[in-house]
């Protein structure tokens, strides 16, 4: 079968594949009053290395006016005319005639052809030359400006969407449903799992850590559970499942609206007169704020009972024991203070993930950028919220 | 192959000059046939064109020469080396001496235009800094774009600019086969004439062998030597467009005699006759 498709290559072509195999040098020959820079072999960008610098040398150091011969030259493309090009113009820069001699007329073509490209040196690299403290002070300034901004922005934006928010309230049939539930499932049903299993790994590990400490006093053991309580339902469980979420929900919020806009398709909105803040912006927050407390409330579950566990194999108390305890002890105000919180971080996450989504560009890494940006800003609003709300509601004493 | 019949057999034509050969592919994907018992020959030094209704496979076509789409069967030569069983060492040599153009340029995009340019100068060859940068510059005179794109990002480029960017970098190694991917599509017609011209002048200066697919018919009258026709899941014809309009198949027909392809062709005469009574003046 393969001998019937025998396929001999056509002559020439093969020694062109050849690049490893090509050699070429370059000799100076000092001829009576002339320097002649003899090149030989393939001249091509592959062996270029070899004789770059030592050509470059020979003109340097010519006493007598240049003849550059390539009579011996088989092979030649644009980068090996360049050089040659390169050279002549140095000689003459040094005010020194040179004169190129080839008798192969497509090579003379090639060498008219490569041409020399000249670039003065931009503003920039000027500008590098400033001393280090005023560029430091530059970049500092430049941090600040942008920050600023960026808040500013970020707070505008938030501003247009409580409007549009507002209106929808009033106008419920400008809502899109199907975007909305879709979002409900992907940001919340879908994490359901996720969220579940941390929580639970949480709990164990709060609950365990309490005991253990506790089991020092003899008898305090049973404060593990109220300790339990108050860090799950405070502040565990929110703030885990709100970063768990900020993590899956404001990268993908970003990644898509950011594709959109890298695609045109949020130009194309607008120019129909439609409002992206409605139909994007809008299904994915209030998607958020219902799904984030529902979270909360799984989280809330999954974390006590994988205290339970802890607690259970830890200090031998049965699952029965502990619920009694936990009736005994709880209260709601810590199960709501933590569910107070969850709106806050919901609109966070959202409105960080659809505004960073818009800030994209054409630039194809631009979205990948904005993604990671998006997550580190969710999450350390997060953070600090939290820090806040914790100061908040002591001083109010709840 | 000088008559303008269908092909069944383009390997007993002239195998001397075919620098790309594809004998009987075929592309498959689960049931839908693509390609099959597909020949091709691409000669050294012409301008082969390569035109098709949608969805015949004409981007496929391409990706399978580039081997970035593997043929379900046949076998493909570039430059005699057999594509299918060659080592990767072989085929790491034969990559080089293609540029490829793609439809958007295809540049990275977190690189700037000169740097785009320089990169197969950085990763193949030990040439100097300073002697790629000059390679680069030249390269992006070469492709006719301004000194001032060299620092620009390719998101800051407009789409003509991208494709000659594109371009510059596909000749940054002076490859002996370039393959373009719809070359003038989205370019205005003044920006396509020039995109011609430039094909013309590279071939001529450096005797290069071009395959590109188009939709362009202004192109192909002007730069073309041979136009291929992806019909019925192979090459139907190949050959001058001359003899192609004696082709009886009606996609053909229909291709270059429906009012666009006249037009084509007609601006084409009406531009030789320009060029004759201009040289006939000169001469007078």
């Amino acid at each position: 079968m393969t001998a019937e498709f025998d396929f001999p290559p056509p002559d020439g072509l093969f020694s062109s594949l050849s690049s490893r195999e090509d050699t070429l040098a370059f000799d100076v020959i000092r001829t009576g009053s002339k320097e002649s820079f003899h090149f030989s072999g393939a001249l091509i960008v592959y062996c270029l290395n070899a004789v770059e610098e030592a050509a470059r040398e020979a003109v340097r150091n010519a006493r007598a006016p240049i003849v550059i011969n390539l009579t011996a030259v088989t092979r030649l493309d644009t980068a090996g005319a360049l050089l040659v090009n390169l050279i002549a113009e140095d000689a003459q820069k040094r005010g020194k005639t040179c004169e190129i001699i080839s008798d192969n007329g497509s090579h003379r073509n090639l060498l008219q052809a490569s041409r020399l490209i000249s670039r003065e040196q931009d503003a920039e690299r000027a500008d590098a030359k400033a001393c280090f403290f005023l560029r430091f002070l530059n970049a500092v300034g430049l941090a600040v400006c942008r920050q600023i901004n960026f808040l500013g922005r970020l707070i505008g934006f938030m501003g247009h969407f409580l409007f549009i928010a507002a209106g929808l309230l009033f106008r419920p049939r400008l809502m899109r449903w199907t975007s909305l539930f879709f979002h409900v499932e992907q940001t919340g049903i879908r994490a359901v799992p996720i969220v579940s299993l941390l929580t639970f790994l949480i709990g164990m590990v709060v609950a365990y850590m309490g005991a253990e400490q506790l089991s020092r006093f003899a008898g305090a053991q049973i404060f593990a559970v109220k300790l339990l309580e108050v860090t799950i339902l405070r502040e565990m469980a929110v703030l885990i499942t709100a970063i768990v979420v900020a993590g899956r929900s404001s990268s993908s919020f970003t990644a898509q609206i950011g594709a959109m806009v890298a695609n045109g398709e949020v130009a194309a909105m607008l120019s129909m007169g439609l409002e992206p803040n409605t139909l994007l912006v809008a299904p994915r927050v209030l998607a958020l704020l219902i799904s984030l407390p529902m979270l909360v409330l799984v989280a809330d579950l999954s974390a006590l009972s994988g205290g339970a566990v802890a607690i259970w194999y830890t200090m031998g108390m049965s699952i029965n024991t502990f619920i009694s305890e936990l009736h005994a002890v709880a209260e709601l105000r810590n199960f709501t203070v933590g569910l107070a919180k969850t709106p806050f971080f919901a609109v966070v996450i959202g409105l960080i993930g659809c505004f960073q989504g818009l800030q994209a560009t054409s630039r194809a890494e631009s979205v990948g950028f904005l993604t990671t940006i998006s997550v580190v800003q969710a999450i350390f609003l997060i953070i600090l919220l939290d820090a806040l709300f914790a100061i908040f509601f002591t001083a109010l004493g709840v | 192959m000088d008559e303008a019949l269908p092909i069944a057999d383009v390997s007993a034509s002239s195998s001397s000059e075919a620098i790309i050969r594809l004998h009987r592919v075929d592309n498959r994907f689960n049931t839908l046939v693509v390609h099959e018992n597909l020949d091709l020959d691409i000669r050294k030094g012409e301008i082969l064109g390569i035109i098709g209704g949608s969805g015949t496979g004409k981007s496929i076509l391409l990706r399978t020469i580039l081997g970035l789409h593997h043929a379900s069967a046949g076998e493909i030569f570039v430059m005699g080396v057999n594509m299918n069983t060659a080592s990767e060492e072989k085929k790491k040599r034969i990559r080089k001496q293609w540029g490829v153009l793609f439809q958007d340029g295809a540049l990275f995009s977190s690189l700037t235009v000169g740097e785009n340019i320089a990169f197969p100068l950085r990763e193949f060859t030990s040439v100097s800094k300073s002697m790629r940068e000059a390679i680069s510059l030249m390269k992006l005179d070469l492709v006719g774009l301004p000194l001032s794109a060299y620092d620009l990002y390719p998101g800051e480029l407009s789409g003509g600019m991208k494709k000659r960017a594109g371009l510059a970098r596909a000749l940054a190694l002076d490859p002996a086969i370039l393959l373009l991917d719809e070359p003038t599509a989205g370019l205005d017609p003044l920006g396509a004439a020039d995109f011609d011209r430039l094909l013309l002048g590279l071939r001529a200066g450096l005797g290069l062998t071009v395959c590109m697919v188009t939709h362009d018919l202004d192109s192909l009258h002007a730069v073309c030597d041979r136009v291929a026709v992806l019909a019925e899941k192979r090459i139907y014809a190949v050959d001058s467009i001359a003899n192609l309009l004696h082709v009886k198949h009606p996609w053909i027909q229909e291709y270059f005699t429906g009012p666009r392809g006249r037009m084509a062709s007609h601006a084409r005469g009406l531009a030789a006759l320009c060029q004759w009574e201009h040289s006939g003046a000169d001469q007078r």
